[in-house]
């Protein structure tokens, strides 16, 4: 009776032996990777085809197969062999340029020709910038789309994708640059004050202040970057226009006129920045759909007509124009000043007590308008100063803004030109309730002036409702 | 603060008095027959059918007779329709109907088998199974030797049909919820009612722990080496009034047997197992999904480069830091040891005996530094102070003390959580730039993430507690059938909670008003209830054919609990651990207080007619300080409002009838029974107005704290039950079939308020809910030989949840899920939107033209690489109007199998325990899958989708996830169906001279050894809180763990 129970058991046994090992858990397959594509990383993926052979070979003269097989994401934009074999020897044969070359293909994160659906700027890992929208990078076609691997995503190209020089770079190193102008953007190089790197030494004990180490608190950089555009950033894009050096020439020497100094050299410097100035953009004109006049950064109108274009060169961060002739009209170059009379940079006088910041409306252009009074100062001439920069040897008119509401005599105060007590102007009444502009007069700047000063000058009166003084604004326009 | 000021005892008891005298007045009885008929018979042994000698036969107060050598005897019976008593040692006690004849042979089985015939403890003392009318289920604990590590509710597991014991979490002592026949309320408790010794066993929790999601388990204070059996009453409760809605289990703890002095010394050590690893994935692919998450973040290529954890450069000087490959949860969790000594005393002598018992136990918890010591003493004697007056004492003393971590939702201190979303490429120690480790711990990481190991190693959350839980008891047998008894109980209990969280290595916390980085908290909760039951107990067999015993008594409570506690943030140091450190400005002390009293008389009457026919018949009345004075029902007396619960059981021993006489069915009862229970979990104060303080301006005052409520009141649950009880092949297979019908009126439910009163809801008794339900267990004897013994049992249960209360449709937030509780629907299903799929390609995407609403209001299509969510409205958005039921945590069936096989001196007992059709949502893939953060995932998540036409089941990886394809969906829920081999135990008896030692027995026992399910997380079960609405929510708590215990009992 018992062997019948025993073979019963031994049964069991083994029926619940096969069930246990039979059993695969539901977890394992839950985390198994589905898709083998996503068992592979991206260099393996690239070299798993047969037609980027090529691009696989420089991935590994240049290193980057072990990169593209870490687990950072990567998108790697392959040139077929076809394509490369039309690679420049002399970029295949040195492992720099390669190296350079090798790096403008592979971007350091995801990009998917369904994702990208805006142009969009991309950081690839040589540090240079390729414009991407949809299935095109740069001038190539993504002709084998969005094949995904482990850690990245394979975009096959059909053009190559060519490591340029950028803006500053191309105006630096290339034969093809115009040596004037070129001279002219290389001398702007200065140091120029930057804390950023500074190391602190010491507190001035009177003021404060940190001392710098001598040599640490300024950076050797140029103007141009600083002030126009950092044509040597690679993550924006410019035009820049560069003239041949006999328009170069003619243009400055056009200027000059507006750039009286004292020496020819300085004269001939100041007309050249005013020039240069306006001779770069932070956006690109494609030269076939370029309009025949460019806003400059300054508000300039640069005329660009197509015969002038000579040549065209592209760049990583954008395009160099050489022209031949851009006859920038003086009217458009030099603006207006307005000055906001609350804006002052100094006073002749301590009299925060007796000054009025006031909120008006202005009865006549229907706007709210900050105005300035300074009222009861008991000084005679009493005086606010204003600084205005870069300011042309040409002639101005200048008109006010100022609204004698505060008080029922009228006053007299004056437009000091340089100096406070200079009598270029006279004074002039104020007269009740006046919201409108008042012409003051003409004045004419005999030279260039990097820094010039303007004062609202009092009445020479001690006497309150004699010596008030209120503006609104001031304005020099130019009278060309 | 007693709130029954007006009881009058007097009037409520003279009721009660009349309607006993009542009751036995009707039973009056025939005149006993003198005839006597004399029977013979052979006892022998089932197993080898060999007579069996010295066996006692009797029939009760009339005969007796001893068997011979053969194991024949001779006895003289009042009718050859009566009923024969018989016991020999060793072997089940057996009552036998003579159906008529007058010549019986019996064979019996061995002590160990179980049967109707043995004795259950029920609320007024043991009772033979076969005779009671109530549906009720017995658990032989006997000291437990072979299981010494566990907790009474989690012991219960699998053992009894219909009672659904869901343990927490793998916290050792952390014990499980129960769940009796389904729920029978929503917003008060659904525990069963727990005695110990005949005293209430307060197993609530009063307040909250400081600790993140931890559960301080009062029945750990139970030594289950002390129990020697527990009684399940499913029915017919409503003895104990407004506290049986839930049923009750009945727990008698150790006693002596015999007056011989014994010595039992248990010795025990175990193991556990580290469980298997969720596969997060690996620092590589972390990495990448790292790289795209923060792509789509809005990250530029430059700056996700400049990431430390991005640069490969050998030279960078944070390169050892961020290029490791860590296995966190093997960082974190670690195998344990376990050792438990335990020894128990018995004896005594014809004035007294006594068990005495003294038990420590260490059970070490697989998160590292985790672990559960427990002192325990208990004392338990009886007396015979004279023939007549005799008494027991029951006292008993457990400490507790716990190392513990925060576990479940807790993003920022919980191991578990931690260690599955931190990232892999770093370490838990400091490294330097050459790649030299220290032992010093890391500090939270770039991603403001916590590192696990300092939790670890320099967290501290630990808990003393400890509760007196003893009682006097006094009997005095005033004549032959009337006898008095009184018992007297105090509990006091205490839990000490002190947590401590350092700012190193942890990332900050937002306080209202400031950074917390350091924290620091303190908790001391108090429970002191004193409960007495005296009662007036009337018993007597009329003429040999009518059985009757009444009992009128009245049991009453008084419970005092307090929780205060304090919380401080930025110690000035992390050396400064305890709670006084924190910065003074960011104290947070708080706490509450209850008090309450309840009074419970009951009149029960149990009456058999001829051993064949038995009615039970049970009425209580309650009152409580917790029940308003308005109470739309109960019995008004002097103002107060007094719930009134009766109940009726009745059985019919079909077997015992003579047209019977020929079958082979050996026992066959009918039960039928239907009861009014109550559930006064309704709140201390919630007929009241309460004030609670208010700090405005700087100035102090009182407000009013909601909307009293006066006309609160218990809980009615109505339970109709109908049971079968068969056993045959002489009784080696028995079989239990109850179907039951319970429904709960006066339902608490929080009512909306509309804006003017102030208040955003108000408790009523509005709700109505019912289950129905079937329970079932069957035990056979397989194999019965000599040297073999095989037992087999199954239990199972299932029930039916449905809401009734007309239009009481409303929504619940746990854990990221909304939990739909409907009319006509289960109390607690899973709402929330159904999925087809990950889009492939736009193509697909624009076909389903989908959209979703954004919070400034404008849309947003889906495209490919998001979830397709199935629009139920058709209205192509895809929003709140297209949840549907996704998943129903309860499980269409649950229970568990057993196997006894002994073989000569070895026995194998099995246990495994089974819980099929439950739905569970699965929190932790939530988070683990959600691909929206910068938190480690799933390995599952490297198949996220990556490029037009990649065909998968997972979204692509977004920041922030602003589709919602995380949402809670059919995604997140699993079958949460198991079958478990939850113990298996072997034990050899090592044979031995007579001597000092007088036995011993060697046990080898392993617990949750097998799991089969295809439930993805840690392990299927789990239960984050006792509220019906966090059923089948796996919120990540510790998980269970596989263990193995060796021990030895010696017997002095």
């Amino acid at each position: 009776m018992m062997c019948r129970y025993r073979n019963w058991i031994i049964c069991l046994s083994g029926a619940f032996t096969l069930f246990v090992t039979g059993c695969k858990k539901q977890t394992d397959d839950h985390n198994a990777i589905t898709d083998d594509a996503l068992k592979n990383n991206l260099f393996e993926l690239i070299s798993a085809n047969p037609d980027l052979s090529t691009f696989t070979n420089y991935l590994k003269q240049t290193g980057y197969d072990q990169v593209l097989a870490s687990s950072r994401n990567y998108t790697a934009f392959a040139p077929t062999n076809t394509v490369l074999a039309t690679l420049d020897p002399a970029i295949s044969g040195n492992a720099d340029k390669l190296k350079k070359f090798i790096a403008n293909h592979l971007a350091g994160q995801l990009y998917y020709t369904t994702t990208v659906t805006t142009a969009a700027r991309i950081l690839m890992q040589g540090g240079k910038y390729n414009n991407m929208l949809g299935s095109k990078i740069g001038e190539a076609n993504i002709t084998g789309k969005d094949k995904y691997a482990s850690n990245g995503v394979l975009q096959v190209i059909d053009k190559l994708l060519p490591a340029l020089d950028n803006c500053w770079e191309f105006l630096n190193n290339s034969p093809l640059a115009p040596v004037k102008q070129k001279n002219f953007m290389l001398s702007l190089f200065r140091n120029v004050f930057d804390t950023t790197n500074a190391v602190v030494i010491g507190v001035n004990p009177v003021t404060g202040d940190p001392i710098y180490q001598p040599g640490t608190d300024s950076v050797y950089t140029n103007l141009f970057w600083n002030s126009v555009h950092d044509l040597r950033d690679e993550s924006k894009e410019f035009t820049l226009f560069m003239l041949t050096d006999a328009a170069w020439d003619a243009e400055v020497n056009k200027y000059k006129l507006y750039y009286v100094t004292g020496t020819a050299d300085s004269t001939t410097n100041a007309a050249s920045w005013s020039v240069v100035k306006d001779f770069a953009t932070d956006k690109v004109y494609d030269p076939a759909s370029i309009p025949d006049t460019v806003l400059s950064k300054f508000g300039t109108k640069v005329p660009v007509s197509a015969s002038a274009i000579m040549q065209t060169i592209k760049t990583s961060n954008g395009i160099i124009y050489i022209l031949n002739q851009a006859d920038v009209q003086p009217f458009s170059k030099f603006k207006p000043y307005l000055i906001q009379a609350e804006s002052y940079a100094a006073t002749s006088h301590d009299r925060r007590g007796n000054t009025y910041f006031r909120d008006r409306f202005n009865t006549v252009t229907g706007k709210d308008f900050t105005d300035v009074l300074v009222l009861g100062h008991g000084v005679a001439l009493f005086n606010i100063r204003y600084d205005i920069r870069e300011v042309p040897s040409i002639k101005y008119k200048a008109y006010w803004v100022a609204v004698n509401d505060f008080q029922t005599a009228t006053f007299t105060q004056k437009l000091g030109i340089g100096t406070a007590t200079s009598t270029t102007f006279g004074y002039t009444t104020v007269a009740l309730n006046n919201f409108n502009e008042v012409y003051i007069g003409e004045f004419t700047m005999s030279q260039y002036r990097p820094l010039f000063n303007i004062y609202l000058t009092a009445a020479n009166s001690t006497t309150a409702a004699a010596n008030p003084l209120v503006c609104d604004y001031i304005r020099l326009e130019p009278s060309l | 603060m007693f709130l029954i000021k007006s009881y009058n005892l007097k009037k409520a008891a003279a009721a009660l008095v009349l309607l006993l005298a009542m009751k036995t007045g009707g039973a009056q009885v025939t005149k006993p027959d003198a005839a006597k008929v004399p029977i013979t018979g052979t006892i022998t042994d089932a197993a080898t059918g060999k007579g069996l000698v010295g066996v006692r036969v009797s029939v009760e107060d009339f005969s007796a007779a001893i068997t011979d050598e053969q194991g024949k005897f001779s006895l003289n019976v009042p009718s050859l329709f009566t009923d024969i008593l018989i016991s020999g040692d060793g072997y089940e006690t057996k009552q036998v109907f003579l159906k008529g004849k007058n010549s019986i042979m019996v064979s019996l089985l061995d002590e160990d088998h179980h049967s109707f015939q043995e004795a259950v403890t029920l609320p007024f003392g043991k009772t033979m199974q076969r005779q009671i009318p109530g549906a009720v289920a017995k658990y032989d604990a006997a000291g437990e030797w072979a299981r010494p590590n566990e907790t009474l509710d989690a012991l219960l597991q699998g053992r009894v049909a219909g009672l659904n014991s869901i343990r927490r979490s793998g916290t050792p002592g952390v014990g499980a919820n129960l769940y009796l026949r389904g729920y029978n309320s929503l917003f008060a408790t659904n525990k069963p009612l727990i005695i110990v010794d005949g005293m209430l066993f307060d197993a609530n929790d009063y307040g909250e722990s400081i600790i993140a999601n931890n559960y301080t388990n009062p029945l750990a204070l139970i030594n289950v080496q002390d129990i020697d059996n527990i009684t399940v009453l499913k029915d017919a409760s409503s003895i104990y009034g407004t506290k049986g809605a839930n049923g009750a289990i009945i727990v008698t703890t150790a006693r002596a047997r015999q007056q011989a002095t014994k010595i039992d010394v248990g010795i025990y050590t175990g193991i556990t197992a580290v469980p298997d690893r969720l596969p997060v994935m690996n620092a590589a692919s972390y990495r990448s999904y790292l790289g795209e998450i923060l792509q789509s973040k809005g990250l530029s290529s430059a700056e996700v480069a400049a990431m430390p954890f991005m640069v490969d450069d050998q030279s960078h000087p944070e390169y050892y830091r961020y290029h490791n490959n860590t296995d966190w949860q093997s960082q974190i969790m670690k195998a344990g040891v376990n050792r438990n000594y335990f020894l128990k005393v018995t004896g005594g002598d014809n004035i007294a005996t006594y068990a005495l018992s003294v038990g420590y136990m260490k059970n070490e918890g697989i998160i590292k530094n985790t672990d559960l010591t427990r002192y325990s003493t208990r004392f338990n004697a009886e007396f015979n102070f004279s023939k007549k007056f005799t008494g027991s004492a029951n006292l008993s003393f457990t400490y507790n003390e716990q190392n513990l971590k925060d576990q479940g939702i807790s993003d920022k201190t919980a191991p578990v959580f931690l260690a599955l979303t931190k990232a892999p490429f770093l370490t838990a120690n400091e490294v330097n730039d050459k790649g030299v480790f220290s032992p010093n711990l890391e500090d939270a990481d770039i991603l403001g993430v916590s590192n696990p190991a300092v939790l670890i190693d320099n967290m501290q959350a630990f808990n003393k507690y400890y509760r007196f839980f003893g009682s006097f008891k006094f009997n005095y047998a005033i004549s032959k059938t009337l006898s008095a008894s009184t018992l007297f109980g105090v509990v006091y209990d205490k839990v000490r909670e002190n947590t401590f969280i350092p700012r190193k290595g942890v990332a900050n916390d937002t306080l209202g008003n400031a950074i917390a980085d350091s924290r620091l908290g303190s908790q001391v909760k108090r429970l002191f209830s004193v409960f007495s039951d005296s009662r007036l107990e009337f018993s007597k067999v009329f003429n040999r054919t009518h059985t009757l015993s009444s009992r009128l008594g009245i049991r009453y409570q008084h419970n005092q609990a307090e929780q205060d506690f304090a919380l401080g943030f930025n110690s000035a140091t992390d050396e400064l651990i305890s709670v006084q450190n924190g910065a003074g400005a960011l104290r947070q002390i708080g706490g509450g207080i209850g008090e309450w009293n309840w009074m419970n008389t009951y009149f029960n009457t149990d009456y058999g007619f001829k051993n064949k026919f038995f009615v039970s018949l049970n009425v209580a009345m309650d009152g409580s300080s917790r029940f308003g004075t308005e109470a739309a029902n109960g019995l008004a007396i002097g103002g107060v409002k007094y719930a009134l619960m009766p109940s009726l059981a009745t059985a019919w021993l079909v077997s015992s009838e003579d047209f019977m006489k020929g079958s082979f069915i050996d026992l066959l009862k009918l039960r039928a029974s239907y009861s009014f229970t109550g559930n006064d979990d309704i709140g201390n104060y919630t007929a009241r107005q309460t004030y609670m303080s208010q700090n405005l301006l700087g100035m102090q005052g009182l407000v009013r704290n909601g909307i009293p409520n006066p006309a609160i009141q218990w809980e009615t649950s109505k339970k109709l039950n109908f049971g079968v009880d068969v056993s045959a092949w002489n009784e080696r297979v028995g079989i239990s079939l109850d179907v039951y019908r319970s429904k709960t009126d006066n339902m608490l439910m929080y009512e909306t308020m509309v804006s003017p009163t102030g208040v955003n809801n108000i408790l009523t008794n509005e709700g109505s809910m019912e289950n129905l339900g079937f329970d079932a267990s069957v035990n056979v004897r397989v194999i019965n030989s000599k040297d073999w013994k095989w037992d087999v049992g199954v239990n199972a249960g299932t029930y039916k949840n449905e809401i009734l209360t007309p239009g009481g449709e409303f929504e619940t937030e746990f854990a990221g899920a909304t939990i739909l509780t409907k009319e006509g629907n289960a109390a607690n299903l899973f709402y929330g939107y159904k999925t087809n799929g990950v889009f492939s390609t736009a193509a697909e995407a624009a076909a389903a033209g989908l959209q979703k609403k954004n919070f400034d209001g404008s849309y947003s299509y889906f495209g490919a690489g998001d979830i397709h969510f199935t629009d139920l409205n058709g209205d192509k958005i895809i929003d709140a109007n297209d949840r549907q039921v996704i998943g129903d945590p309860n499980p269409d069936i649950f229970g568990g199998v057993t196997s006894r096989l002994a073989w000569k001196r070895f026995e194998l007992n099995v246990l495994f325990t089974f819980s099929a059709g439950n739905d569970v949502y699965n929190y932790l893939r939530y988070r683990l899958e959600s691909a929206s953060g910068v938190e480690n995932q799933l390995n599952s998540v490297a198949n996220r989708w990556r490029a037009e036409g990649h065909v998968t089941n997972m979204p692509k990886a977004t920041y922030g996830d602003p589709m919602g394809n995380s949402r809670f969906s059919d995604r997140w829920i699993e079958d949460g169906s198991y079958f478990r081999l939850r113990n298996v135990s072997l034990s050899y008896n090592i044979p031995l001279k007579t001597g000092f030692v007088k036995y011993a027995t060697v046990y080898l026992t392993g617990n949750n050894l097998l799991t089969f399910t295809k439930y993805m997380g840690y392990d299927p079960e789990f239960s984050a809180s006792p509220s019906v609405f966090a059923q089948g929510i796996d919120t990540g708590l510790d998980p269970q763990f596989r263990s193995a215990t060796m021990g030895v009992r010696i017997g002095l």
